[in-house]
């Protein structure tokens, strides 16, 4: 199945620059989101909030055929 | 008040009012404080608490607005105060040189509260005292080309800490960039304006994602 994936703020530099933070996925069928963030490495500690199709979800939500995956840290400069 | 002419049509009478009759206490007086208190005196509001011991730095100077080479060492909320007041605006500033604890307490005539604080930590204490005080807290938070807000309201919405699965910013230092900090301030006056109205789409059990790199704002449902 596909998924689009959207890293946000700063976890856009664990993708390249011509990326623009955003990466077409092909995973196997019963995928979750913390496969996602395994397969992709990325830094556990800079994740804050998980979306699926504008809807926040954890980290162990089953992916489904195009759906799109939103990855935020937290933000928390002021 | 004369000077709040131009916003008038934007309101009913009765919400000029509410706006007339509102007190609003911003907890830091930094980079996003400076430009809230800034805006919502300019709105007209009755009175605004600034809460902050720090004091200003040379590297603050860059989008904390209301400071400049003289005020090296000067206490934040103070010197904000002297500024505000020098506006004559009419609006009452209050300041409060404390850092927000787990013992700080809440003026009783506070009707909302603006987060404008630098860390997850110290955000994490405000949303208890404003939770305890039965208020609403209107989160905001920038690191360079981004920002992040959100309405926590006690009793309706998940908390902060919550909503954030209890995750701090890393330990390197944030960068920060005048235009986003306005930005964001900007939006969560606006915020705190709405919530005070009783308006509809708040940004309660929303999160709102401001990148300013590619002008996207994305809302994530809570």
């Amino acid at each position: 199945m596909r998924v689009e994936l959207r890293l946000f703020a700063t976890l856009r530099d664990s993708l390249p620059p011509e990326n623009r933070g955003v990466e077409r996925l092909e995973l196997t069928e019963d995928s979750t989101v913390d496969d996602v963030i395994n397969q992709l490495q990325l830094p556990r500690d800079q994740i804050a909030v998980i979306m699926i199709n504008g809807k926040k979800v954890a980290l162990d939500t089953v992916l489904k055929d195009n759906d799109r995956l939103g990855i935020f840290p937290p933000v928390g400069g002021g | 008040m004369d000077f709040l002419l131009r916003q008038q049509p934007m309101f009913t009478t009765e919400e000029m009012e509410q706006i007339a009759n509102l007190t609003v206490l911003i907890a830091g007086v930094g980079g996003l404080g400076t430009h809230q208190a800034l805006q919502l005196q300019r709105i007209g509001v009755e009175k605004i608490y600034l809460v902050d011991p720090d004091k200003i730095e040379a590297t603050n100077l860059n989008r904390q607005i209301l400071y400049g080479r003289d005020d090296l060492g000067r206490i934040k909320a103070i010197r904000a105060k002297e500024v505000l007041d020098g506006f004559g605006l009419g609006t009452e500033v209050v300041a409060i040189p404390d850092r927000i604890d787990e013992e700080f307490e809440i003026p009783v005539d506070v009707d909302l509260v603006c987060d404008a604080l630098d860390n997850f930590a110290s955000r994490y204490i405000l949303e208890e005292r404003a939770r305890v005080s039965g208020l609403p807290l209107i989160h905001g938070g920038v690191h360079s080309w981004y920002g992040q807000i959100t309405t926590i309201i006690p009793g309706m919405t998940s908390s902060l800490r919550d909503l954030l699965g209890g995750k701090e910013e890393g330990k390197e230092i944030i960068p920060a960039f005048s235009p986003v900090v306005s930005i964001l301030a900007s939006l969560q006056v606006i915020e705190t304006i709405k919530v005070a109205l009783n308006r509809d789409d708040i940004l309660a059990n929303r999160l709102l994602m401001v990148d300013l790199i590619d002008y996207s704002l994305t809302e994530i449902e809570i």
